[in-house]
């Protein structure tokens, strides 16, 4: 079972996260660089690994409003300034209080807690 | 340098010519676009990974690492070669489905050799927000000098 599908991957799996673009909106000038991700799914949470290599915390910005989840990094100043960017739409429902981003050795970790509601839950049954 | 001539010949884009010429440096880049292949190849046109300067009196070299912490890297220098080491792996965590793998995982080890000797002693590298920064001082006998003309 797959929640996650990035549309633009034409992969086979369902339409949880789909990639909305690549590129920023803006047209900005600044050179656009490769953002690869990993994404998993573990019972409680997604989770978001992404290579941003140079960039500073100052210059990293998640946002999520639902259903989009936007990424972007900056990359250097002025003239040789490069950008990072990627948007996704998430239909899973998630936790917006349950998101935290850590960013270690060039490499995001983004947790995404899944809402309460949609968590697998396990139905006992009781001998009547 | 002048002595060791018979070392351009064994590179041939090194050749006499071409030392401390641009062409150089354009070598050594191809030569860490080779290195950092495994990084790269999930690149697009326009993703910065490698870099290599010549400012005078420093070769600087820089690369995208991310992910690699100081116990990754292994970097020596001697003479005018350079090797480095480097690996990162890309585990899927524990009880997790994988729904989608972009990042890959890193493996290099490569020799090269810079366009002069540099001083080993000196060589500063510096990993910061997943990039690599070496700074290779050249040898003394490599530095540019300046040459006073005496009135006769």
């Amino acid at each position: 079972m797959s929640f996650f599908n990035l549309t633009r991957s034409k992969e086979k799996e369902d339409k949880s996260v789909s990639q909305v673009n690549d590129a920023s909106p803006t047209a900005t000038r600044a050179r656009q660089l490769a953002l690869p991700v990993d994404i998993y799914e573990g019972a409680d949470e997604l989770l978001l690994l992404a290579d941003l290599p140079g960039v500073e915390p100052e210059g990293l910005s998640v946002s999520f409003e639902a259903p989009e989840l936007r990424i972007e990094g900056r990359r250097g100043s002025g003239d040789t300034a490069s950008v990072y960017s990627r948007t996704f739409r998430v239909s899973e429902q998630l936790d917006p209080a349950g998101i935290s981003a850590e960013l270690n050795a060039g490499v995001l970790k983004l947790r995404l807690a899944k809402a309460a509601h949609t968590k697998p839950r396990k139905i006992e049954v009781r001998a009547g | 340098m002048l002595t060791r001539f018979s070392d351009f010949n064994d590179w041939p884009s090194f050749g006499f010519a071409d030392f401390g010429s641009p062409r150089g440096s354009q070598h050594l880049r191809r030569e860490l676009e080779r290195l950092f292949g495994e990084v790269e190849r999930q690149a697009q046109p326009g993703a910065a990974t490698s870099s290599f300067k010549d400012d005078g009196s420093n070769f600087v070299l820089t690369a995208d690492v991310p992910g690699l912490t100081e116990n990754d890297i292994q970097i020596s220098v001697s003479g005018d070669t350079v090797t480095l080491r480097g690996e990162r792996n890309v585990a899927v965590p524990e009880g997790y489905s994988t729904h989608r793998r972009e990042r890959s995982a890193v493996s290099f080890a490569k020799s090269f050799q810079l366009p002069t000797r540099v001083d080993a002693d000196k060589v500063v590298a510096t990993l910061k927000y997943g990039v690599l920064t070496l700074t290779l001082p050249k040898a003394a006998e490599a530095q540019p000098r300046q040459i006073t003309v005496k009135a006769a």
